[in-house]
């Protein structure tokens, strides 16, 4: 399988935060969610991608080119938290703007994205709502034949309704040919509708890279009382909290042997290992 | 690519349109008691109006849709170049235009039209222009608009206006005698160094703006 985007070794460092020879692939034609919890480097990481910031070390090549190759751009889709386009420009200023620039800028599929998602060509941008102006912004990103797709957060603050919606052209988009989605969020259920493959970044280190379901099989929740708890060595579990009925928290599946019969295990989604991680850290 | 981006910036701008056209009323008025100020008058509303770019470009992260566009950063900088040239020499012509309207059709008679002199006019104000360009341009592709705007703007002035009083002091009497003699040299001067200045202003902003972060 081809990678849409591979990273190798890429570092930056900030006064706060550093980023130490990151590596991780993400495979073509498939919806990769990236998570992480707020400030791990998510952002920092597309911004990268993007040249929107400076690497200090290390390679990033996308769609088989160095990321620096500003061409890799026309097939590119890219999409933040927020649309970046003028307050005063109308959709149909925003497709004047940026058509010029992409060399497979289909205006009629702009229009059907326009009329699919009731915008009015003559709404200035700043008098949208948030749902809306994200609709604007995925109707640019899809409207030019993009490969990839680059999400950052673009859920985030969304309704349900809209959220579902969003998801279901991803999910449209990603079933043609050669089309990739990575999609950097801290919604980990819109990941569990949609997603194929998980990255997960923990304080700028990639702790997972690979299918979304191996991850979540790879641990499972556990909880007891304060007496199995003693029966079982406290540095298997990840994210331990003790409390008065006794305790929870996650792990391996393959540490599971042998824990006392009065210990439930239970399957965990994704945003139960992200808060279990998160927690282990903390309690380090 | 450098005149999409120019479109870009003009699209940008795209709310002070009208505003451009007030340069002309604006210059009418002052026609009368500054005819000889029009040129570097009207450079300098039209330098302000250009300024606009940076502070849209801040003010709605454009900088950031930028760089998801196919371009270059150097493409970039080279747009706002050549949007800011088309502008400038727009308003050194209709500065100049209005001057000479000035001259026919003033009652006073205030100035004798003298083609040494126009031609110095125009030269000192692409001169002015450049210098502007020089202390502005860099600084506000280097630090953006909201960071920039003191040292990208108010030096300018400071510079300008201070550099030309401490030299015509300097001068003094002499100013005038010196320019009547050497007036189409001093074209060729002022055109070279405006040309030496422009360059700098994109050698400096292309710089600044390649290892800006967004």
């Amino acid at each position: 399988m081809k990678n849409a985007i591979e990273v190798k070794n890429l570092t930056k460092h900030y006064k706060t935060f550093s980023m130490e020879s990151v590596s991780f692939s993400i495979p073509e034609g498939l919806v990769c969610g990236f998570i992480g919890q707020n400030g791990a480097g998510k952002t920092t990481t597309l911004r990268l991608i993007l040249g929107m910031a400076h690497r200090e070390g290390g390679e990033i090549a996308v769609l088989g080119r160095d990321a620096g190759d500003v061409s890799v751009k026309d097939d590119l889709g890219v999409l933040f938290e927020i649309p970046y386009f003028q307050d005063n420009w109308t959709p149909t200023d925003v497709e004047k703007a940026l058509r010029p620039f992409y060399s497979r800028w289909d205006a009629a599929a702009y229009d059907r994205y326009l009329t699919l998602f009731s915008l009015d060509r003559r709404q200035k941008f700043k008098t949208l709502s948030r749902g809306m102006k994200m609709k604007l912004g995925i109707a640019c990103a899809l409207s030019h034949d993009a490969k990839l797709l680059l999400l950052d957060e673009p859920t985030s603050g969304l309704d349900p309704v809209v959220r579902d919606e969003i998801l279901d052209l991803l999910r449209e988009y990603v079933s043609q040919e050669g089309r990739t989605v990575f999609f950097s969020t801290h919604i980990t259920s819109d990941l569990e509708k949609i997603a194929d493959h998980i990255t997960y970044i923990h304080r700028g280190k990639i702790e997972y890279c690979g299918g979304r379901d191996e991850l979540i099989e790879r641990y499972c929740a556990v909880r007891g009382g304060r007496d199995d708890l003693k029966k079982i060595s406290r540095g298997r579990i990840l994210g331990l909290r003790e409390h008065i009925g006794g305790f929870e928290g996650m792990m391996s599946v393959n540490d599971l042997s042998g824990l006392p019969s009065g210990v439930i295990t239970e399957p965990v989604n994704l945003e139960d290992i992200m808060v279990f991680i998160g927690r282990q850290e903390a309690n380090a | 690519m450098k005149n999409k981006m120019m479109a870009l910036d003009w699209r940008t701008v795209k709310s002070y349109w009208y505003s451009i056209l007030l340069v002309f009323p604006l210059m009418i008025v002052f026609s009368s008691a500054f005819s000889l100020a029009l040129v570097p008058l009207s450079v300098y509303f039209v330098m302000s109006f250009i300024l606009n770019t940076f502070a849209l470009e801040e003010r709605n992260s454009l900088g950031k849709l930028y760089l998801t566009l196919p371009v270059r950063r150097r493409d970039i900088v080279a747009g706002r170049f050549r949007l800011s040239f088309l502008l400038i020499g727009a308003g050194i012509t209709a500065g100049a235009l209005l001057m000479l309207l000035t001259s026919m059709f003033s009652q006073s008679n205030a100035i004798d039209f003298r083609l040494d002199f126009a031609v110095f006019g125009l030269s000192a104000s692409v001169l002015y222009s450049a210098l502007l360009h020089v202390l502005t341009f860099p600084t506000l592709f280097w630090l953006g608009f909201q960071k920039g705007r003191l040292l990208g703007m108010v030096l300018p002035i400071i510079v300008c206006f201070g550099g030309l009083t401490y030299i015509m002091n300097s001068l003094g009497d002499y100013a005038a005698e010196l320019l009547n003699a050497n007036l189409w040299f001093l074209s060729v001067a002022c055109a070279a160094a405006a040309l030496i200045l422009f360059t700098l202003s994109y050698v400096l902003s292309a710089k600044a703006y390649e290892r800006r972060e967004f």
